[in-house]
C-alpha cells in the first residue's frame, strides 16, 4: 500500500497476562523496535528516494550499511550506534528514521503496539494498523498532510522528475475538490495538466519554445510545467481527438465534430460548476417547470425545439463574415454559462474565405455540419449522468440566415423571419396587409411563422411551377436547415449599431424636410462637430456612417447634444416631436 | 417587461409621428416588435446576441500572422486547430484552479472619493496630435458630404 495512503489507527485487544511478565513483555518489545528501525535505516537510504513516493517494488534493494549480517537484535544495536558515533550515519537524510528511533526509546508505549495494564492486571494491546485514507478531508486536515508531505519531501532527499507529480497528484487535487471539505488553491499553487497547460499555450499564444523558456527560469521540474517533450506529445494525441480535429476542404477549414466539441464543452462546464440553468417562461414571467425526461424529436418533425418543460441545453450557432481579409466564420457557444459572448466560450466550428464577400458561402459552410446538428438535436447531450435536449438557436448575420433558410432576403415582401408581415402596404398585397399586417403598423397583431411551414418548403421539389405570394410567404428556395422560427435571433448587436448609425440621420432628414438640402447640410457639419465636441465621437464615412466599438453607448449616454442641435431648426412645437423621438 | 413594451410602443409612435418617411427594417422591426417576446421567453435579449461571433473576426485579425501558410483555408486551419486546443484552457476550465474568493460588497470597489484617480474628470487629457486632428476633421467633413 502506498505510505501516504496510511492512516494509522489503533485497535484494542486484551489479553490476560500477570503484572511483573508484562513490564518485561514491555521492555523485550522497546528493543526489538529498536533493532527493527535500525535494519529499516539501512534499506531506507537505499531507496529514500522512493520511500515516500514511489508505490513498493517486489525487488529488495541491498542495505548501504552492513547491518543485514547480525543475527540478534542487540548486535544490530551496538553496530548502529558505533556507526552513529563514528559519523557514518547521515543525520539530516536520515532525520525521520532517527527520530523514530529516539521516539522508541524515549517515549514508552510509543511503537507499533501500545501496552497498557489494568488494575485487574489486564493487559489491553493497542496496535496501529493501516486503513485507507479518507479522499476528502477538511481545511485543517488537508493542511496538515500538505506540511506533511513537504516534510517527507525534504526528509526523501534528492527527487527525481518523474516522482513529484506523484506526490502533487496525491495531495493537491484532494486539497483543490470545489466542495465544502476544501480549501482550494489556497496553499499551493495551481497545478495544470499537460492538456490545460497546452491549451494555456495557445489561448495566449505562447510558442513551446517560448513556454520551454519560462519553464528553465522558473525552475524546471519544480515550477509545475510540463516538458517541451510532454507538450508536444499533448498536442499530438489533443489533435486527433473528434472535437478538436480540423479538417480542410474545398470551402475552408472546419472542425470536424461539431456534436463532440458541444459534448466536451457542456460536461466541462458542468464539472466546474460554471453550469447556468437557463429556463423557458411563461405568461406570468415565472420559469417553467422541468419535469419532464429527454425524449428525442418526433420523427419526421424538426428537431432543436424540445417541450418548455424537458430538461435542456441551449446551443447557439452564429454566421457571420468579416474581418480583413473577409472570412465566413461559424461559432457555436454554450448558453448555460455566465458568460456565453465571451469568444473563449464559444466554439469556433469553421473559418472559410468568402470568395467576393457573399453570403452564399456562408450557406455552403454550413452544409458540412448539419449532419453534426441533426445528430446533436436527435441524441441531446450528456449533462453528468442524465442525458438533456438541446434547443438550438441561430443568430448572425440577416443575410447569411436568408441563404440558409431560403429566404428571398431583407428585401421581400415578406422580411421578418418571424411573422408574416408584409414589408410596406402596397395596392398589389392589400389582401395580404389585411390577412398577415404590415411592419409598418406596428401596434397590430402579428401572424407568426411556424416550423411546419419551413419543413414543407424543404421537401419541396424546386421544378414546380411559381407559386403565388401567400403559399411561399418569402421563403423561395429550398431551406438547408429547419428550426423554429422563433429560434431565429437577429437583433443585438446589430439594431444597436444600425439604430445609433440611423438616428443622426433622421435628425438631418427631418432638417431637409423642414428648410432645405442646403440647410440639411449645414446641420450635418454641424452635427458632425457638435458630436465630435461634445460626445467624443467621430462616425467613419465608410460602412454607412457608423459608429465605432463603444461610440453607440456614448451617444445615446449624450443624446441631448443633438437635441439642443436641432432648437435653432426648428420651431417649439415640432422641435418637442423630435425631441421626443 | 411591461415597462418594455410600452417603451417600444413609445418609440415607433414618436418615430412615425416625427420621421412618417422612417423604413422599418427587419431589424428594427424586430426590435420593436419581437424584441418584447423574446425578453418574455427568455429573460433576456443580450445572452442571445452575436457579440462572440462578431468577437472572432478581432481575434483572428491579430493571430492570423502566428499561423502562415501558402492557402488562407490552411491558415484558417492553423487557427481553427489553435483554438480548439485552447479549449483546454477555457474560463470554465481555468477556474477549477483558481483561488476562491469571496465576492466584494457591491460598490466596494467604486471609486467614491472625487479626487480618485479612476475617475473621468481626474484622468490627465492626452493632447491630439495635428494629424489626429486633421483627419478627425477630414473624416466628419466627408460623413456630412456623404448623408
Amino acid at each position: 500500500m502506498h505510505p501516504l495512503l496510511v492512516r494509522p489507527t489503533v485497535r484494542r485487544s486484551i489479553e490476560a497476562a500477570c503484572g511483573r511478565g508484562s513490564l518485561a513483555l514491555q521492555l523485550v518489545n522497546e528493543r526489538e523496535q529498536v533493532a527493527r528501525l535500525t535494519a529499516d535505516l539501512a534499506s531506507a537510504r537505499a531507496r529514500s528516494a522512493h520511500f515516500m513516493c514511489a508505490p513498493p517494488t517486489a525487488v529488495e534493494v541491498r542495505p548501504v550499511l552492513p547491518l543485514a549480517g547480525f543475527t540478534s537484535s542487540s548486535d544490530r544495536c551496538r553496530a548502529f550506534l558505533s556507526d552513529l558515533r563514528s559519523g557514518r550515519v547521515d543525520r539530516e537524510a536520515d532525520k525521520v528514521l532517527l527520530n523514530k528511533i529516539a521516539s522508541a526509546l524515549l517515549l514508552t508505549g510509543a511503537g507499533r503496539e501500545i501496552r497498557l495494564t489494568h488494575r485487574n492486571r489486564v493487559v489491553s494491546v493497542y496496535s496501529k494498523q493501516a486503513s485507507s485514507r479518507k479522499v476528502f478531508v477538511r481545511k485543517s486536515q488537508a493542511n496538515k498532510r500538505l506540511a506533511a508531505w513537504r516534510r517527507e519531501r525534504g526528509a526523501c532527499g534528492s527527487r527525481t522528475a518523474s516522482e513529484a507529480p506523484v506526490v502533487a497528484r496525491d495531495v493537491a487535487p484532494k486539497t483543490n475538490q470545489r466542495d465544502t471539505l476544501v480549501g482550494r488553491g489556497t496553499t499551493e499553487p495551481a497545478r495544470l495538466s499537460v492538456e490545460e497547460q497546452v491549451g494555456l499555450s495557445f489561448l495566449k499564444g505562447v510558442s513551446f519554445g517560448a513556454w520551454n523558456m519560462i519553464r528553465l527560469a522558473f525552475g524546471r521540474q519544480r515550477s509545475w510545467m510540463a516538458t517541451l517533450l510532454a507538450l508536444r506529445r499533448a498536442r499530438r494525441v489533443m489533435s486527433e481527438r473528434p472535437s478538436k480535429k480540423v479538417v480542410v476542404d474545398g470551402t475552408g477549414a472546419h472542425l470536424k465534430s461539431l456534436s463532440h466539441a458541444v459534448q466536451e464543452m457542456v460536461s466541462s462546464l458542468f464539472e466546474s460548476d460554471n453550469w447556468v440553468e437557463r429556463y423557458l417562461y411563461a405568461a406570468s414571467l415565472r420559469p417553467v417547470e422541468r419535469i419532464g425526461v429527454f425524449e428525442g424529436p418526433t420523427p419526421g418533425k424538426p428537431g432543436g425545439s424540445p417541450a418548455a418543460s424537458t430538461p435542456e441545453v441551449q446551443v447557439s450557432l452564429g454566421l457571420d463574415k468579416g474581418g480583413s481579409p473577409s472570412l465566413g466564420k461559424i461559432a457555436a457557444g454554450i448558453l448555460n454559462q455566465a458568460h456565453p459572448g465571451n469568444p473563449d466560450n464559444t466554439i469556433l466550428v469553421a473559418v472559410c474565405p468568402t470568395e467576393k464577400d457573399k453570403d452564399q458561402d456562408l450557406g455552403a459552410m454550413l452544409e458540412r455540419h448539419l449532419p453534426e446538428l441533426d445528430r446533436l438535436m436527435r441524441e441531446g447531450v450528456l449533462v453528468g449522468a442524465a442525458r438533456r435536449a438541446v434547443r438550438l438557436f441561430l443568430t448572425g448575420e440577416l443575410a447569411a440566415m436568408c441563404t440558409v433558410f431560403g429566404h428571398k432576403g431583407p428585401n421581400a415582401t415578406q422580411p421578418c423571419f418571424w411573422c408574416k408581415s408584409t414589408k410596406a402596404p402596397s395596392i398589389r398585397h392589400t389582401s395580404l396587409d389585411a390577412e398577415l399586417g404590415t411592419m409598418i403598423g406596428l401596434t397590430t397583431q402579428r401572424t407568426l411563422r411556424d416550423v411546419e411551414h419551413l419543413d414543407s418548403r424543404r421537401a419541396r421539389d424546386s421544378n414546380l411551377p411559381k407559386e403565388i405570394q401567400l403559399e411561399h410567404l418569402s421563403i423561395e428556395s429550398r431551406p438547408r436547415f429547419v428550426i423554429d422560427p422563433r429560434l431565429i435571433f437577429v437583433i443585438p448587436l446589430h439594431a444597436t449599431k444600425g439604430g445609433t448609425s440611423r438616428l443622426p440621420r433622421l435628425a438631418i432628414e427631418s432638417v431637409i424636410v423642414a428648410h432645405t438640402t442646403a440647410k440639411g447640410d449645414v446641420f450635418a457639419a454641424e452635427l458632425a462637430e457638435k458630436l465630435y465636441q461634445g460626445v467624443g465621437v467621430v462616425p467613419v464615412p465608410y460602412h454607412g456612417g457608423r459608429f465605432i466599438g463603444g461610440e453607440c453607448h456614448k451617444n445615446a449616454e449624450k443624446s441631448d447634444v443633438v437635441c439642443r442641435l436641432l432648437e435653432s431648426f426648428f420651431r417649439a412645437t415640432k422641435l418637442s416631436a423630435h425631441q421626443r423621438a | 417587461m411591461r415597462q418594455f413594451r410600452l417603451d417600444t410602443v413609445a418609440v415607433v409612435t414618436h418615430l412615425k409621428t416625427s420621421v412618417p418617411w422612417l423604413y422599418v427594417s427587419p431589424k428594427l422591426h424586430t426590435l420593436l416588435t419581437h424584441a418584447a417576446e423574446i425578453l418574455q421567453l427568455f429573460a433576456s435579449i443580450g445572452l442571445y446576441g452575436e457579440q462572440g461571433l462578431e468577437a472572432w473576426h478581432g481575434t483572428l485579425n491579430h493571430a492570423r500572422d502566428r499561423y502562415p501558410a501558402p492557402t488562407e483555408a490552411e491558415r484558417a486551419a492553423g487557427f481553427s486547430l489553435a483554438m480548439a486546443l485552447a479549449r483546454d484552457a477555457s474560463p470554465a476550465v481555468l477556474r477549477r484552479h483558481a483561488p476562491r474568493q469571496e465576492p466584494a460588497q457591491s460598490g466596494a470597489r467604486c471609486a467614491s472619493k472625487v479626487g480618485d484617480k479612476r475617475r473621468r474628470d481626474n484622468k490627465p487629457v492626452l493632447e491630439e496630435t495635428a494629424s489626429l486632428k486633421d483627419k478627425a476633421k477630414r473624416e466628419r467633413e466627408k460623413w456630412a458630404g456623404n448623408l
